[in-house]
């Protein structure tokens, strides 16, 4: 039976970008890379038969349309059927439970606030992920407390990132193997570099110093996350600030702990009076298509982001760390 | 977080039946519920044995005695919750597949042929008419262990040769003609709408047969899908026929055929729900409240 239609699938989404488009299978985290050309036809084929759009697009280069689907189908991103109406593009809504997914918690050791309070009220607040940072290193009593709260806490996420000490990496393995929530360590400034893993945890030794917030804000493939959750998030959300809380060092509840602008200080302040502030949500609505740049980028809804550190230090400028020019579709270094 | 019900209490005198459930300090009476989402009824079972006392033959006994009393403490809460809206009421969601198939065939749904063997004359001579056959469940899975393996009732083909593994008088076991199709669609319905997915599996090996032998290597494409809308009248009417207010259907789509396989009155709907984004969570939790607000 012949089947006139060429359609992707329905978690198979195309991105234009400004000189080319990626093709993002949300389904198996993985994305393709078509010509721009490519990318308008796609998105016209389950209205129109194959026959109707090779009338209408002529492709002098490489051989037919037919041969472009036919591709798209060995590679697993697409269908010949007769009945595209019944395969409808994925639903594109993010939704989520909580008002608060993820917290990042910068503690040193002049910080004078109560981490293990913040905990219990991300706890209350049904946050999915913590990750606490720690720049000047950490007491190892704090270390102990910290990892018992959150063994017994129902947040199923947390990561921590804390200076190398002998007494830290001393303990660390015992009190690894009495929490499995930590999902990574990493210890920076350490002697060596080296990744070991203690029941769940992946720990990572790295002879960088990370001394302060600054190190953050880093955009790389690398980083590129390519799932339904993250790909909806970023078509309506900013795809670093959307439903996450900071406190930084100093106490200060924020965005993100490189930002300027503080909600209050968390000794006299609830995370939960915060979020009620219409003003602190405000950042979490730039997606990327107000980012200048970024807009025009193909792989803007499956990147990462950065609001605090900007090429140009406007809100709406292109992450300072980031090096690749959709213009030419290159990274530059 | 759900709770688990740590007690539950009933008290029956000349003015009333109460039945209360508690959680610690947490209370809730049978007369302060409106809705019930009904998934299934488990009562911990503290029953511990020695070994010697287990081996004892008294022991299954001792056994089938507390489960016919937990099942009539089910009923006696299932008749206590009789004027209450229940998302699948219990009654309704324990009917059989062979149940399911015949009101199904009656609606002119397309169903597989689908036989009862209890002998290996029958077998043999429906095999010889279909060559491959789909050995299930009459009812569900259910993972059997022993020792430390586990044993499920994959949807399994036979052919021929597995009369060689067959007594004379076997105990009863379904088949179906074995349908040859194109992709499986998966149907979660709530509030009276089909939440479909399609699943291409046939590509693949391991899971032609039956998609939950899931291959992590190579995943099957789960996609949206939407129900032709004659397909989709005839199941609503089906559900409505076996009294469902909710249920997971399993199709075969093979040209332009759905054969219906059967309808899970408690299935999961994640599994539809994450790849398609339908947010199916959402949806139950609203349905429930406009019910419990109606």
């Amino acid at each position: 039976m012949t089947k006139d239609y060429f359609i992707l699938h329905g978690n198979c989404i195309p991105v234009k970008g400004a000189t080319r488009s990626i093709i993002c299978d949300l389904q198996l985290g993985k994305y393709k890379y078509i010509p721009n050309e490519l990318y308008d036809i796609l998105n016209l084929s389950r209205e129109h038969s194959i026959t109707d759009l090779e009338e209408k697009f002529d492709l002098s280069e490489d051989g037919s349309l037919f041969h472009y689907f036919e591709a798209l189908v060995k590679s697993g991103y697409g269908i010949f059927t007769n009945t595209p109406e019944l395969f409808p593009v994925l639903d594109l809504e993010f939704a989520t439970y909580s008002e608060v997914t993820n917290a990042i918690i910068d503690y040193n050791s002049t910080s004078t606030y109560n981490l293990i309070s913040v905990i219990k009220q991300l706890e209350g607040l049904v946050c999915e992920a913590v990750q606490i940072r720690n720049f000047d290193g950490l007491n190892i009593d704090i270390l102990e407390k910290i990892s018992t709260t959150f063994s017994e806490s129902s947040i199923p996420i947390f990561e921590i990132i804390l200076k190398h000490d002998i007494i830290v990496e001393g303990r660390l393995e015992s009190i690894l193997e009495n929490n499995s929530r930590f999902r990574y360590v990493i210890v920076h400034s350490s002697p060596v570099d080296k990744s070991i893993e203690i029941k769940n945890s992946k720990v990572h030794f790295t002879k960088k110093s990370i001394d302060s917030s600054s190190h953050c804000g880093q955009i790389s493939s690398f980083f590129f996350t390519v799932n339904i959750e993250s790909f909806t998030e970023a078509l309506a959300y900013n795809s670093c600030l959307n439903k996450k809380i900071s406190i930084d060092t100093n106490g200060e509840i924020k965005n993100c702990p490189s930002f300027e602008k503080s909600f209050g200080i968390i000794n006299n302040t609830k995370l939960v009076d915060v979020l009620r502030n219409l003003e602190f949500k405000k950042v979490w609505k730039i997606n990327k298509d107000q980012i200048s740049t970024c807009k025009d980028c193909e792989f803007r809804y499956i990147c990462t982001d950065c609001r605090a550190y900007t090429k140009n230090g406007g809100l709406f400028d292109k992450p300072q760390k980031c090096s690749y020019n959709p213009y030419i579709g290159e990274w530059e270094n | 977080m759900p709770d688990v019900i740590t007690n539950i209490m009933a008290e029956l005198n000349d003015q009333q039946f109460s039945i209360t459930l508690k959680k610690g300090q947490k209370s809730l009476a049978a007369r302060d519920i409106n809705v019930i989402w009904y998934r299934r009824f488990q009562i911990k079972d503290n029953l511990n044995l020695s070994l010697e006392e287990f081996e004892k033959s008294t022991d299954s006994e001792i056994r089938r005695f507390r489960t016919s009393e937990k099942i009539a403490l089910f009923r006696s809460l299932v008749y206590r919750l009789e004027d209450k809206f229940w998302l699948s009421h219990p009654d309704t969601a324990a009917v059989n597949k062979i149940m399911q198939l015949d009101i199904a065939r009656k609606l002119e749904i397309i169903v597989p042929k689908t036989w009862i063997i209890s002998s290996k004359e029958q077998l043999k001579e429906v095999l010889k008419i279909y060559p491959k056959l789909a050995l299930k469940p009459i009812k569900d899975i259910r993972p059997i262990s022993m020792g430390k393996k586990f044993f499920n009732q994959y949807t399994t083909i036979i052919e021929m040769d597995f009369l060689d593994h067959l007594n004379d008088e076997p105990f009863p076991f379904l088949v179906q003609e074995y349908i040859s199709k194109d992709y499986e669609v998966r149907s979660f319905f709530i509030d009276d709408e089909f939440y479909s997915m399609a699943i291409f599996s046939q590509d693949n090996d391991q899971t032609t047969v039956d998609f939950r032998r899931y291959d992590y290597k190579y995943p099957n494409r789960n996609v949206p899908f939407k129900l032709p809308v004659d397909i989709d009248q005839k199941l609503k009417k089906l559900l409505r026929r076996l009294k469902l207010n909710t249920g997971s259907i399993d199709l075969l789509v093979s040209g332009d055929k759905y054969y219906f396989l059967e309808v899970n009155p408690v299935g999961q709907f994640g599994m539809v729900s994450s790849p398609c984004n339908y947010h199916l969570h959402k949806k139950i939790a609203q349905f429930l409240i406009k019910q419990d607000n109606a």
